[in-house]
């Protein structure tokens, strides 16, 4: 190689460096960039798609819900506790949910970008304050009411991680872990007649398990020796769900089963049923031996990290009855 | 060396000014006054995606104008979330351009033939949604960035795209390019041309150099350019000769007056020796060897190249005294 073609390529090298690196330049001087890397954490769904589809579907869930025939179209827009009460209620003939008569408001969406995804939402239906949970199961699919709890009054949610974070959640197919125990407590602890000894890790001194008490004190005190009247709950084998709140709290909703048994004593004649629900579903309107009446619960429940848990809504729909 | 390294230089500018002035005319013909780049592909599918690749490569707003049959829906959601819904569909993807031709790059992904039909818009993945009968624009305005957008023909098929971003230094790169390589592309020209001239008038040193050390002269011929040039000026008469100076010099050339130069030459006329300097005189030597006088030379010369019978004066006599109006 001659000197001049050495010379030639030694300035010719650093040329093609430069128009080379020259393109990478001129592209970011153009302001041209590789696409940004999707974050893997945060919320699943944004706070404005989920303020889209929050009312959509609790509006398809209510038509769902008033059209007692129309299966499809329940399984279409409900799940898991609220589909079980919803069709617990299409049994029944009662009177469908309303729908909120306000704007819901979106509390949490759950994080990550995997499946299932759920959203935490409240609105006011008349006088009640209401706690929803929308879950979606698969990306083909779309958001469907899990739960529709009426809050008890005077219980609190505490705070819930900013939207746009997302807020850890546990789909399970029956109630797991500390929740299952702390409702498996509370179970026993309003159950009626009331356990000998108090059950640990929950609280009974809200107002509405003071209510759910009183009520079946009532009710047994109205009886008299005529009829003997148990009050019995069990989680049911349905799908539950937990969010972590912002204070390290736990929201979890389960299903739960409640059953009330009347048995009449030898001076009972005959037990008249007042309620026509119950006395569609038994067929009578009295029953001279015994009564069972289900009732399909949707348990709101929250954990502290420290203290007793408390249940902050319920909601309850006749499921069956049987009478003899 | 010197020439080397100016001409090299000068090829690096003209690589570099035609590399600019191509990119410039390029750019210039592909973004609009206002700085608008649009990128276009004809999918031809009932189901097309664009990936962030495409949508989400400059921080300017980019819109998405899609031409089809019957309705069209739009859907924008996070990528991972369309490619869990769409995983097994059939789908054209558009994941990248060719900025060549300012073409969208398209590639057909099959599906799995026993896979349900997955109608996007029943899905609950999408960040934001918009329908539109024949014609569908979405801006994506990079906020929720990276971004894919789906679009659904369900009766029908999507059958052109355009894709288009702004950005007002775009227009302004492309001019400047465009003016700043015709500027590198006409200095190169211009030093490559310096460096010819010089190169050459250097060589003719060289050679005439190497010539008057040998003594060889043949071939040698005044104003034939050999070993001199000679430009003649009419105006007034007087003849100038560039000198090329003795081999070992600097190639650099200087003009002396002819008449000067003859009369030196004639003082240092050697007596069948070597003259001093390559000059028109020593080129001139009979073969008898005797030296002609210098002034003898010049008429001659001048007569021969400045007495055409069209020069001469009109009415005049063709026989011209040349040794009073040429150089001596």
């Amino acid at each position: 190689m001659t000197r001049s073609r050495l010379l030639a390529a030694a300035l010719a090298a650093p040329l093609a460096l430069g128009l080379l690196s020259g393109c990478g330049a001129a592209a970011e001087f153009a302001g041209i960039h590789q696409a940004p890397a999707e974050a893997e954490s945060g919320a699943a769904l944004s706070l404005t798609a989920a303020n889209e589809i929050l009312p959509r579907v609790l509006a398809a869930a209510g038509e769902a819900r008033s059209n007692e025939g129309d299966d499809d179209a329940r399984k279409a827009t409900l799940t898991g506790p609220a589909l079980r009460e919803a069709e617990a209620a299409a049994k029944a003939g009662t009177r469908s949910k309303e729908v909120p008569d306000v704007e819901p408001q979106v509390l949490a969406v759950s994080r990550g970008t995997q499946w299932p995804r759920s959203i935490l939402a409240t609105a006011r239906v008349g006088s009640t304050q209401h706690l929803y949970v929308l879950v979606s199961s698969e990306a083909s699919d779309g958001f469907r009411v899990f739960a529709d709890v009426p809050m008890a009054a005077g219980a609190e949610v505490p705070a819930v991680a900013p939207a746009a974070e997302g807020a850890p959640t546990s789909l399970t197919d029956e109630p797991e872990g500390k929740a299952a125990e702390v409702l498996g407590a509370w179970i026993k602890a309003v159950e009626f007649p009331a356990p000998t000894t108090k059950p640990d890790g929950i609280s009974v001194m809200d107002d509405f398990s003071q209510a759910l008490k009183t009520k079946a004190k009532t009710q047994d005190d109205d009886l008299g020796d005529l009829v003997s009247y148990r009050q019995q709950q069990e989680l049911a084998e349905e799908p539950a769900i937990t969010f972590e709140l912002a204070d390290g709290s736990t929201l979890g909703f389960a299903s739960a089963t409640r059953t009330d048994t009347f048995t009449a004593g030898s001076k009972l004649k005959e037990l008249k049923i007042e309620d026509r629900v119950i006395s569609r579903l038994v067929d009578s309107s009295t029953v001279t031996k015994k009564l069972t009446v289900t009732h399909a619960e949707t348990l709101a429940v929250v954990l502290p990290p420290d203290g007793a848990a408390q249940v902050v809504g319920i909601g309850e729909q006749v499921e069956a009855a049987s009478g003899s | 060396m010197r020439t080397i390294l100016v001409r090299a230089f000068a090829g690096l500018l003209a690589l570099a000014g035609i590399a600019a002035l191509a990119v410039g005319i390029w750019l210039v013909g592909a973004v609009d006054s206002d700085g608008t780049a649009t990128l276009s592909a004809n999918p031809d599918d009932e189901l097309v995606v664009l990936t962030p690749q495409v949508l989400n490569r400059v921080d300017h707003p980019v819109t998405i104008r899609a031409t089809g049959d019957g309705e069209l829906w739009a859907g924008l959601a996070r990528p991972s979330d369309v490619e869990s819904l769409l995983a097994d569909s059939a789908r054209t993807e558009v994941g990248g351009a060719d900025i060549r031709d300012w073409a969208l790059t398209t590639t057909d992904r099959a599906g799995d033939p026993d896979a349900a039909t997955v109608r996007p818009d029943r899905a609950e993945i999408w960040q934001r949604t918009s329908s539109g009968d024949g014609t569908i624009e979405v801006v994506i305005d990079q906020e929720e960035a990276p971004q894919t957008l789906v679009l659904s023909a369900p009766d029908g098929s999507v059958s052109s795209l355009d894709l288009s971003a702004t950005d007002g230094s775009w227009f302004t790169t492309a001019l400047v390019l465009l003016i700043g390589g015709a500027v590198l592309l006409l200095a190169a020209i211009a030093l490559l041309v310096w460096s010819l001239r010089a190169g050459r008038r250097a060589g003719r040193a060289s050679a005439a150099a190497e010539a008057g050390d040998t003594g060889d002269v043949a071939g040698s011929d005044p104003g034939s350019g050999a070993g001199s040039d000679t430009d003649w000026d009419d105006d007034d008469g007087q003849s100038t000769t560039v000198l090329p100076i003795a081999a070992g010099s600097e190639p650099e050339t200087a003009a002396i007056p002819r008449h000067a130069e003859a009369a030196e030459t004639r003082e240092l006329r050697p007596a069948g020796g070597r003259a001093a300097t390559r000059d028109a005189a020593s080129d001139l030597r009979p073969a008898d060897g005797h030296w002609v006088p210098r002034d003898e030379v010049a008429a001659e010369t001048a007569y021969g190249e400045l007495a055409p019978d069209d020069l001469a004066p009109d009415g005049a006599d063709a026989e011209i005294d040349t040794t009073k109006e040429t150089p001596r």
